[in-house]
C-alpha cells in the first residue's frame, strides 16, 4: 500500500513534466506568445535597419534611417517636446493625484465617496474624447472659459488656447490624476498606520508627521509610481494627437503616427522613432523595477488591521477640500461631458449660451443611428462591441493558462513565458500599432482590414495586465487543492477546467471587464489598424472630428461613454459582490 | 499612593460590514502613580480599544478620562485632547520603527519635532541616555531596518521614553518576540519601568506576562471590565467564571447557594456532588444559581481517609488518566460524571482505575456567579 502511494506520487511530480497534454499546451503557448509579442517587436527593430520598407522587395542591412532621424532637428524638437509633455503633466498629475489620495483616504473631508466615483468615472472617458472636450472649452473664440473675454469684454480672442503645450500637459494632467490616485491610495493603504501615531505619540502634530513620517515612507512608492507613469506618458498619443497635432506640436507617438499614414509612408523613420520609444519605455521599466526594490526594503509588518486614524480637518478645511472635490469632478467629468453632449445638440458648434439654444436639436443622434450615417456608426459600434466581447475572453483565458505554468508547473522557460507575457507593457502603444501595421499589410495581408487584426493586437496589448491578475490569484489557490483533482484520476486538462478556472473565476472576471473598458475605448492601435472596414467607435469619433462633422463625433463619443459607464458600473458591482464574499 | 490616570465610564463602537461593535462598555479603572497596570483579555475583547482611547488614537463615544489631574477626555464637557498634545510615551505591537531613518533619528524625532525645543548638545545628550537605558547605545548609526526584533522593540521602547512622558503605553509589545527573547524582554521591562518608577499602561492576552509584571491586573471580556486587582488577588479569588477561566485554570461545580453571605464569608453550596463549603468573592444570596471554582493545584488525592474537619470539602472518584509533566502530574478523576482535574505533587503514587478521595480546602473554594444567560435559560426551564 505505501509503496503503491510514493509510485502514484512520483508518477504525479513527474507528470508535471513530462504529461504530453501539459508538453503540447506549453510549446504552443510559448510559440503563441512569441507571435503575439516577439515578431512585432522584431519586425520593428528590423525594418529599421534596413534601407527598404515592408512590403518592398530587396533592400539590405543599413543604419541610415538612424543617421538620417539623428541629423534631422525635428528628431529633437520632438524629444524635447515629449520630455516637457511627460513632466509637466507628471508633475500637474502628481499634485491632484496625491494630494487627493490623502485627502479621501487620511482625513475626514466630506464628499469622500463622491471624490471616488469621479475617480473611477473619469476612467470611462475615452482620452480622445477628453481631449476634444477640453478643445472645445478651451477654445479661443467660443471656448467656455474664453467666454467672460469674448463675450463680455468683446475681445477677439480669450487668453486660453486649446493648441499650445501648457494645455496638453494640462488636459494629461489631469487623466493622470486618476491613475496616480489609484496607485497612491494603494501606498497608502499598506502603509502601516501605526508609524503615524508613533509620531503622534511623540507629541508631533498632524502636518509635522505629513512631512517627517508620511511623505518620506512614501517617497520611494510614489517615486516607483512616477517612474511607471513616465514609461507611459512617453508613447501618449491620444492628448497630444487632438492638442499637438494641429499646431504642429508634435511628440514621439505623434510622428510615429505622421510617419505612417503619410503618401507614401516613411517607415524606415517610423521605425526607428518607434525604436527609440521602445528603448525609452525599457529602461523606464527597468529603474522601477530598481525603484519598487528600494520600497520594498521600506516594507514593514503591518500591525493589527486597524483603520488608519483620520485627520480631522476644521470647518474651513472641510470646506475647502469638499470644493476641490467638486472641482475635480467638473474639470474631470462634469464639463467634459457636458461640452461634448452639447456640441452633439447642435450642427455648427456655438458657445453654450442661451441664443444658441434655437439651434438645439437630436439631428446628429438621428443621422448616426437611423439616417443616411448609420452604415458607417452601426458597423463602428459592431466591431467595438466585438472587440469587449471577443478580445477579453481570448486574453483572460490566454492569461490564465501562461499563469499556471508561470506560478504552478516546474517546467523549463517558464520565467521565460512570463517576461514574454509581461513585455508588451513596456512597449508604448503606438509601437505595437505601427508593429502590427507592418504585419497586418505584409505578413498577414488576410488579416488586413478586417477587426480580426485589430482583436489580435488588442490581445497582444493586454496580455501583460491579464497575466499580472491571473498570477496574483493563482499564488492564492493552494497547490493541493490541484493534486487532489490528479490523486482523484483528472489529467491536467480536466484539472485545469473543472478546478483551476472556477477557483479562478473572480479574478478572470474582474480582469475581463477591465481588458473589455481598455479594448473599448482604446484609440492609437485601432487608428493604425483602421480602413474603411473595420472602424471602431473611438476611430471613428476621430475621423468624425478631424473631418469637421464635430456634432457626430460628439454624439458618437457620448454614446460611447454610456457604453463604457454601464461597463465601469459592472466593474463595480462585480468588484463590490467579490469582496464582499471574501 | 495617588492617582495618574482615571478612566470612568469609557464606552467605544465601531461601524463594521457586520453592523455595530461595541468594543468598550462602561469600562472604569484607576492606575495610582507608577504602577504597572496590565489590561488582560483575549483578542477582540477590547483592551487595545481601550488603550488607545487613552493614546487618543480613538475618540471614545463617551467617557472621562484624567491624566494627573489634565483632563483628557471629559464627554460631559465635551473635550478631546489630540494625541499628539498627551504627554504619554507608546510602543506599538509592530514597534512601528521609522524605517527611513537610523536609529539615532527615530529617538531623536519626539525632541526635534515635539512641542518643546531642545539644542543639539541636549537632544544628543537625551538620546544616548535613552538608548543606553535600553542598552542600544553604540548601534545610534545603524538604519532602522537592520535592527532585530528585540532590538527594534528596544528601540520603540527607547523612542517612547525619551521626552520623559507621564505614562508608558504598552500595546502587547513582546507578542512579536520568540519566547526566550519574550522572557528576557519580560525581566527587563519590570526592571525598567520600577527603575524609572513611570505609569505604566501593558496590554497584553498573556497571563503569564500579566501576572508577573503587574502590580494591577484589569481582567477583559467582550468590552467590559470583569474584575481588577492585584495579580494574587485576581488568581486566588477570581469573581467570576471568565476571570477563573481565562487566568490558569479551575474546575467548576455548579449549584445554589445555601446562605446568603457578605464578600469574604462562607456559604454551602447545594451541588450534585452533595453540600460544598465555599468563600465567597462577592456577596450572595440564598436560592441564587452560582459556581464553585477550585484550581487544579488546590485539589488533594488521597488514596487513604481523607482528611475531615470544617475547614476543608471532600468528594470521591475514580482516577481516569495520569500524565506526567516533570513537576506536577497532572490527574483527571471523574466524580459523578464529571471530570475534575487535579495537578499533585509527582511524588503521589495515583494510577489510572484508582478509587480515590480529593479534598479541597474551603479557603481555596470560591463562589462565583454562573453566566447570566444560563441562569435565564433555567429560570425560563
Amino acid at each position: 500500500m505505501i509503496g503503491q502511494q510514493t509510485t502514484v506520487g512520483r508518477t504525479l511530480r513527474r507528470g508535471l513534466r513530462t504529461d504530453p497534454q501539459v508538453l503540447i499546451v506549453i510549446g504552443s503557448l510559448g510559440a503563441l506568445l512569441a507571435f503575439l509579442v516577439v515578431v512585432p517587436l522584431v519586425l520593428v527593430l528590423w525594418f529599421s535597419f534596413r534601407t527598404a520598407g515592408p512590403g518592398e522587395s530587396g533592400g539590405t542591412f543599413t543604419i541610415s534611417n538612424y543617421v538620417d532621424t539623428f541629423l534631422n532637428p525635428l528628431t529633437y524638437e520632438l524629444l524635447i517636446n515629449t520630455f516637457w509633455f511627460s513632466v509637466g503633466s507628471i508633475i500637474v498629475g502628481l499634485i491632484i493625484g496625491v494630494g487627493f489620495a490623502w485627502l479621501i483616504e487620511r482625513t475626514n473631508t466630506p464628499l469622500r465617496n463622491f471624490g471616488f466615483v469621479s475617480i473611477v468615472i473619469n476612467s470611462a472617458m475615452p482620452a480622445a474624447m477628453f481631449a476634444i472636450a477640453w478643445v472645445l472649452v478651451l477654445n479661443p473664440r467660443t471656448g467656455l472659459v474664453n467666454l467672460p473675454f469674448t463675450a463680455l469684454l468683446d475681445w477677439d480672442k480669450g487668453p486660453f488656447n486649446p493648441n499650445t503645450m501648457w494645455a496638453m500637459i494640462f488636459v494629461e494632467g489631469l487623466r493622470l490624476a486618476a491613475t496616480i490616485f489609484l496607485m497612491v491610495i494603494g501606498l497608502f493603504r499598506s502603509m502601516d498606520p501605526s508609524l503615524e501615531e508613533a509620531s503622534s505619540m511623540s507629541q508631533v502634530g498632524t502636518f509635522k508627521t505629513a512631512r517627517h513620517v508620511t511623505l518620506p515612507i512614501m517617497t520611494p512608492g510614489i517615486l516607483g509610481v512616477v517612474v511607471y507613469i513616465a514609461t507611459s506618458t512617453v508613447g501618449v498619443f491620444e492628448i497630444p494627437g487632438v492638442m499637438g497635432m494641429p499646431a504642429n506640436i508634435h511628440v514621439l507617438a505623434t510622428r510615429i503616427y505622421l510617419a505612417t499614414s503619410q503618401v507614401p509612408p516613411d517607415y524606415g523613420f517610423a521605425t526607428s522613432l518607434a525604436t527609440i520609444a521602445g528603448i525609452l519605455g525599457v529602461v523606464g521599466i527597468i529603474i522601477y523595477h530598481r525603484v519598487t526594490r528600494i520600497q520594498q526594503r521600506f516594507a514593514t509588518v503591518t500591525g493589527k488591521g486597524y483603520r488608519p486614524r483620520r485627520i480631522e480637518l476644521g470647518p474651513t478645511g472641510r470646506f475647502i477640500s469638499a470644493g476641490l472635490i467638486i472641482l475635480f469632478f467638473i474639470l474631470t467629468f462634469g464639463l467634459p461631458m457636458f461640452i461634448l453632449f452639447w456640441a452633439s445638440l447642435i450642427p455648427f458648434y456655438q458657445a453654450p449660451l442661451p441664443k444658441a439654444l434655437e439651434f438645439v436639436s437630436l439631428d446628429a443622434y438621428r443621422f448616426i443611428l437611423t439616417g443616411p450615417g448609420r452604415h458607417e456608426f452601426m458597423q463602428g459600434l459592431r466591431n467595438s462591441l466585438l472587440l469587449i466581447l471577443v478580445v477579453p475572453a481570448i486574453t483572460m483565458l490566454l492569461s490564465a493558462v501562461v499563469s499556471w505554468f508561470v506560478v504552478r508547473s516546474r517546467a523549463r522557460g517558464k520565467s521565460i513565458l512570463d517576461m514574454l507575457a509581461f513585455m508588451p507593457h513596456t512597449v508604448p502603444g503606438i509601437v505595437m500599432g505601427l508593429a502590427w501595421l507592418i504585419i497586418g499589410l505584409f505578413i498577414l495581408a488576410p488579416t488586413y482590414g478586417t477587426i480580426w487584426l485589430i482583436v489580435i493586437a488588442h490581445v497582444s496589448l493586454f496580455i501583460a495586465y491579464g497575466t499580472r491578475t491571473t498570477n496574483g490569484a493563482m499564488f492564492q489557490i493552494h497547490r493541493e487543492l490541484e493534486e487532489a483533482g490528479a490523486m482523484s484520476g483528472a489529467a491536467w486538462f480536466s484539472t485545469f477546467r473543472r478546478i483551476i478556472l472556477p477557483l479562478l473565476m473572480p479574478s478572470l472576471v474582474a480582469g475581463w471587464l477591465w481588458v473589455a473598458i481598455h479594448s473599448g475605448r482604446e484609440l492609437t492601435v485601432a487608428l493604425l489598424l483602421q480602413s474603411s472596414s473595420n472602424r471602431i467607435i473611438s476611430a471613428y469619433v476621430w475621423q468624425q472630428f478631424f473631418g469637421g462633422r464635430l456634432s457626430l463625433a460628439a454624439a458618437a463619443g457620448v454614446l460611447l461613454v454610456l457604453l463604457i459607464i454601464i461597463l465601469v458600473v459592472l466593474t463595480r458591482i462585480v468588484g463590490q459582490r467579490l469582496s464582499r464574499q471574501h | 499612593m495617588t492617582v495618574a490616570l482615571q478612566v470612568s465610564h469609557l464606552y467605544k463602537q465601531f461601524e463594521t460590514d457586520q453592523g455595530e461593535v461595541h468594543a468598550v462598555i462602561d469600562v472604569s479603572f484607576d492606575v495610582e502613580s507608577g504602577a504597572f497596570f496590565t489590561l488582560l483579555g483575549p483578542s477582540g475583547c477590547g483592551k487595545s480599544t481601550t488603550l488607545r482611547c487613552i493614546a487618543g488614537l480613538e475618540r471614545p463615544d463617551d467617557g472621562d478620562i484624567t491624566l494627573e489631574d489634565a483632563v483628557l477626555v471629559s464627554s460631559s464637557r465635551g473635550m478631546w485632547t489630540p494625541p499628539h498634545k498627551r504627554p504619554m510615551g507608546m510602543v506599538f505591537q509592530s514597534y512601528a520603527i521609522w524605517p527611513h531613518m537610523n536609529v539615532f533619528d527615530n529617538v531623536a524625532f519626539p525632541l526635534k519635532q515635539g512641542p518643546q525645543k531642545f539644542s543639539n548638545a541636549e537632544t544628543r545628550d537625551r538620546v544616548m541616555r535613552s538608548l543606553a537605558l535600553v542598552h542600544l547605545d553604540g548601534l545610534e548609526k545603524r538604519p532602522a531596518p537592520q535592527l532585530s526584533g528585540g532590538q527594534q522593540q528596544r528601540l520603540a521602547l527607547a523612542r517612547a521614553l525619551v521626552n520623559e512622558p507621564k505614562a508608558l503605553l504598552l500595546d502587547e509589545p513582546l507578542s512579536n518576540l520568540d519566547a526566550k527573547l519574550r522572557e528576557e524582554m519580560r525581566m527587563e521591562l519590570k526592571q525598567l519601568t520600577s527603575t524609572l518608577g513611570i505609569t505604566t499602561l501593558f496590554v497584553t492576552h498573556d497571563q503569564l506576562e500579566a501576572l508577573t509584571l503587574s502590580d494591577q491586573v484589569a481582567v477583559m471580556d467582550s468590552g467590559r471590565l470583569v474584575q481588577y486587582g492585584p495579580p494574587r488577588e485576581i488568581y486566588e479569588a477570581p469573581r467570576n467564571r471568565f476571570a477563573a477561566e481565562f487566568i490558569g485554570s479551575a474546575n467548576f461545580f455548579e449549584g445554589t447557594a445555601m446562605d446568603t453571605v457578605g464578600t469574604g464569608g462562607v456559604t454551602g453550596v447545594e451541588t450534585e456532588h452533595g453540600v460544598l463549603r465555599c468563600t465567597t468573592a462577592e456577596a450572595v444570596s440564598k436560592g441564587t444559581r452560582v459556581a464553585v471554582a477550585v484550581r487544579p493545584e488546590n485539589v488533594m488525592l488521597h488514596t487513604g481517609a481523607p482528611p475531615a474537619g470544617d475547614d476543608v470539602n471532600v468528594l470521591s472518584g475514580k482516577v481516569q488518566s495520569v500524565v506526567y509533566l516533570g513537576n506536577t502530574l497532572d490527574c483527571q478523576v471523574e466524580v459523578g460524571g464529571a471530570l475534575v482535574k487535579a495537578d499533585v505533587h509527582p511524588g503521589e503514587s495515583v494510577s489510572e482505575g484508582d478509587a480515590i478521595a480529593l479534598s479541597f480546602k474551603v479557603s481555596a473554594s470560591r463562589v462565583v456567579p454562573v453566566g447570566v444567560a444560563v441562569a435565564a435559560a433555567e429560570q425560563a426551564g
